[in-house]
């Protein structure tokens, strides 16, 4: 057993008390003041800060890197590929080679790139480990999609050979047009189709739809296009031209992951209304803070970035940590295992020398991803 | 007279207040001090509270000049163009001058990018103005120049020189081998215009570097830069390390390198692929600074954006860089390096009134943010 002593403890939720936390077979056993710690291999943290590990809601760790041939982001022979699934290009190297947990990530969902209008299914895994497997929290966590430029440009701008979708219209048109075959299809009739089989659970709302969105017309398309699809759980990602007065998102019946707000190339994410959405998140509706969008290979320093980009906006210490740890882990559907400090939780966990939602001078001392110091010098030989 | 009244001051010179007052008279700095008489008519701003700091300097940006799908920052239609000026490549008109207001950048120092092997001439220009000629302080600052994956990138696809590291370096020597003959041609004429060679633009900016007069402005991360250290030192020019990633490995190289102007480091916050992003260390910068190298640090605008100079200088802090220093960072080593300390970089009395007003301490306080921005005296932005 680890016992985290004396810690100033910020759940995740908006509880921050002064207690130990105790770790047994990388869960968490027990939190409360005064835990027994005879026998307990002790972390005394006083004077620290502890955090649960942050939650990286969308990003392409892992299937970009760490060598050559090594990008798996795009499978873009085909607009539309619902039936990939990113555990088949994670490589564990790619993402520990990126050593996110310096920066107290110690969970990443990783998706096919935006490139695609069906992207394919995205999972959660852990950011450090010795196998896809043993990292992975939780495989088809959603169904991505895109209707961005980033659609328009691989396609509608191939030399010499341009295809579909060129357009808007063109998107939505494949969109619609693979959820209406898969709304239909049934393989004992129409015999085996990877696609439409993957499609029905989306339909059905077993897998939510993860829609990479950036202007508020793409945003309205998306809403108007799927009305018709009662069963869809739909989930906005990048979505800076976010409307904070739609229905859908004022009661929270739609999540949100707002995307990357560190790069300024294309000016897309220029349009945010921060002052119009934090209110929102801080009556603790499912918006969630993340470094996605069009260009989703980001740094370790990323997500943390991001949650401070919204500090400076107004945003609360607590609730900047809420929407990179319990809420994304919450959308995800992982927030059983994940996002959190509380018992019966994975023991994700990391202990800073002051808090970093407040001051840049704020250090990362341990990062336990399922109970092991994730600083631990290496244990399987690597070539990186 | 504006005086900007009660501002927690960091000057980037001698002194630092805590509580002062700085006044400006025709968009010069004209004192700064305790306690400034304000005279009637003089106008006043209340900065209680507020940090007041020099205008941020970005040492390395290309801001105006890639907009979207439109760019006018990499002429590569051939691997060496020194003729190219990143003056004529910006629009000040976009977005992105607004943003840098926003952040209290004052002074971008602007690059054509890294395509070609020797791009084009740099400039610095000021974040608010209608024209280039409103907005630019000094040109040239540099001939930039860039190494590695990106000029290969370029040009191997082409099966054009260079596809290799062997290749960049040789189209580098080339062009100073080449400025370095034009040069002597000139000087053998003795003013007789008739034995002059044929007069070439590029080489002409090519003989500026020769003459000492600007440093070379080099892309260059992890082994690379040794490259460049090789090469100015066989050439006797100047040289700036642009970007930087990996400098840990080199300490010794870098401080003792004898043309070194300064090392620009940044931006991090991107994901690491062995090779040319195998390292981002931006911890270095403390052991850098300490040793005595200038050093600055960038957003590569619009590659990140403009508020990011601040947090990159934050986690210089947070890995044991001293807060004053790398304020520095942001604002006089960066005008040093381009050679602009005489006019910006500082809140001192003769200089361009270029300051920054935030609220929180920038760099220490992750929430801080630039409530006012002035440049040569008046409110570009406020919140």
């Amino acid at each position: 057993m680890l016992v985290i002593k004396d810690g100033c403890v910020h759940n995740g939720r908006g509880k921050v008390e002064r207690v130990d936390i105790a770790i047994d077979g990388g869960k968490i056993v027990q939190i409360g003041s005064n835990i027994p710690s005879a026998d307990a291999d002790i972390i005394n943290a006083a004077g620290l800060d502890v955090f649960p590990g942050f939650v990286d809601a969308q990003n392409a760790w892992g299937i970009i890197g760490p060598g050559w041939s090594g990008d798996d982001r795009s499978e873009d022979y085909d607009p539309l590929t619902p039936e990939m699934n990113v555990v088949y290009a994670f490589d564990q190297d790619g993402m520990n080679f990126q050593r996110v947990y310096t920066y107290g990530v110690t969970s990443a969902c990783v998706a096919p790139s935006p490139k695609n209008v069906l992207r394919g299914q995205a999972a959660v895994f852990k950011t450090r480990g010795r196998s896809p497997y043993e990292m992975l929290v939780k495989e088809g966590v959603a169904m991505t999609a895109s209707v961005t430029k980033a659609v328009k440009d691989n396609y509608g701008k191939r030399s010499g050979s341009p295809m579909a979708p060129m357009t808007r219209m063109g998107i939505f048109s494949l969109l619609t047009g693979k959820l209406e075959k898969a709304k239909r299809y049934d393989q004992a009739k129409d015999g085996y189709d990877a696609g439409c089989i993957a499609l029905k659970k989306v339909l059905s709302g077993e897998m939510p739809l993860f829609v990479n969105c950036a202007t508020r017309a793409e945003i309205n398309s998306v809403f108007n296009a799927l009305k018709p699809y009662d069963g869809i759980r739909i989930v906005l990602t990048g979505a800076f031209g976010l409307d904070a007065d739609m229905p859908q998102i004022k009661d929270g019946s739609i999540p949100v992951i707002m995307g990357d707000h560190t790069e300024a190339y294309n000016n897309a994410n220029y349009v945010t209304e921060f002052d119009r959405i934090i209110p929102l998140m801080e009556a603790g509706l499912p918006i969630a803070i993340s470094c996605c969008g069009d260009d989703t290979a980001s740094g370790r320093e990323s997500l943390l970035w991001n949650a401070l980009l919204w500090r400076r906006r107004g945003l609360s210490a607590e609730k900047a940590l809420e929407c990179i740890s319990y809420i994304p882990a919450k959308i995800l559907g992982v927030e059983d295992r994940i996002g959190s400090i509380e018992q019966g939780k994975d023991a994700d966990i990391t202990i800073w020398s002051k808090n970093p939602f407040e001051s840049y001078e704020a250090r990362i001392i341990h990062a336990l991803i399922s109970g092991k110091d994730a600083f631990r010098k290496e244990e399987t030989p690597s070539c990186w | 007279m504006l005086v900007i009244k009660n501002a927690r001051i960091f000057t980037a010179a001698d002194t630092e207040l805590d509580k002062g007052d700085i006044a400006i008279e025709n968009g010069k700095i004209a004192e700064v001090g305790e306690h400034i008489g304000v005279r009637p008519g003089d106008e006043t701003i209340d900065a209680a509270g507020l940090f007041a700091m020099p205008g941020i300097v970005d040492a390395h940006s290309h801001i105006g000049g890639f907009a979207g799908d439109e760019q006018d920052l990499n002429e590569m239609t051939a691997n060496a163009t020194p003729s190219m000026e990143a003056y004529y490549a910006i629009d000040v008109t976009t977005k992105d001058f607004a943003r840098v207001r926003q952040a209290g950048i004052t002074t971008s120092v602007i690059a054509p990018g890294s395509g070609n092997v020797v791009g084009g001439m740099v400039c610095a220009v000021k974040s608010a103005g209608e024209s280039m000629a409103d907005v630019c302080i000094k040109n040239p600052v540099a001939l930039k120049m860039a190494l590695g994956g990106n000029p290969k990138g370029v040009y191997g696809a082409r099966h054009q020189l260079p596809m290799t590291r062997m290749g960049v370096a040789q189209v580098i020597r080339d062009t100073l081998s080449k400025g370095r003959e034009y040069m002597q041609k000139i000087e053998a004429a003795n003013g007789d215009i008739t034995k002059q060679p044929a007069y070439d633009a590029g080489l002409e900016n090519v003989c500026r570097v020769l003459r000492r007069e600007i440093p070379l402005k080099v892309h260059c991360e992890q082994f690379d830069m040794l490259t460049v250290i090789r090469i100015a030192d066989e050439f006797n020019v100047r040289f700036t390390l642009d970007h930087a990633w990996g400098s840990s490995d080199f300490y010794d190289e870098i401080c003792t390198a004898k043309n070194l102007t300064g090392v620009i480091f940044g931006p991090i916050g991107v994901p690491l692929l062995p090779g040319e992003c195998g390292k981002v260390d931006i911890e270095s910068l403390r052991v850098l600074d300490e040793r005595g190298v200038t050093v600055a640090i960038m957003t590569d605008g619009p590659i990140m954006a403009p508020e990011m100079i601040v947090a990159q200088a934050g986690e210089a802090v947070r890995t044991g860089t001293p807060h004053d220093r790398a304020l520095r960072m942001l604002t006089i080593n960066p005008a040093m390096i381009a050679g602009l300390d005489g006019r910006i970089g500082s809140i001192e009395p003769g200089k361009d009134a270029d300051i920054a007003l935030f609220a929180g301490v920038p760099a220490l306080d992750v929430d801080a943010r630039c409530m006012r921005t002035i440049i040569n005296g008046k409110t570009v932005y406020a919140r």
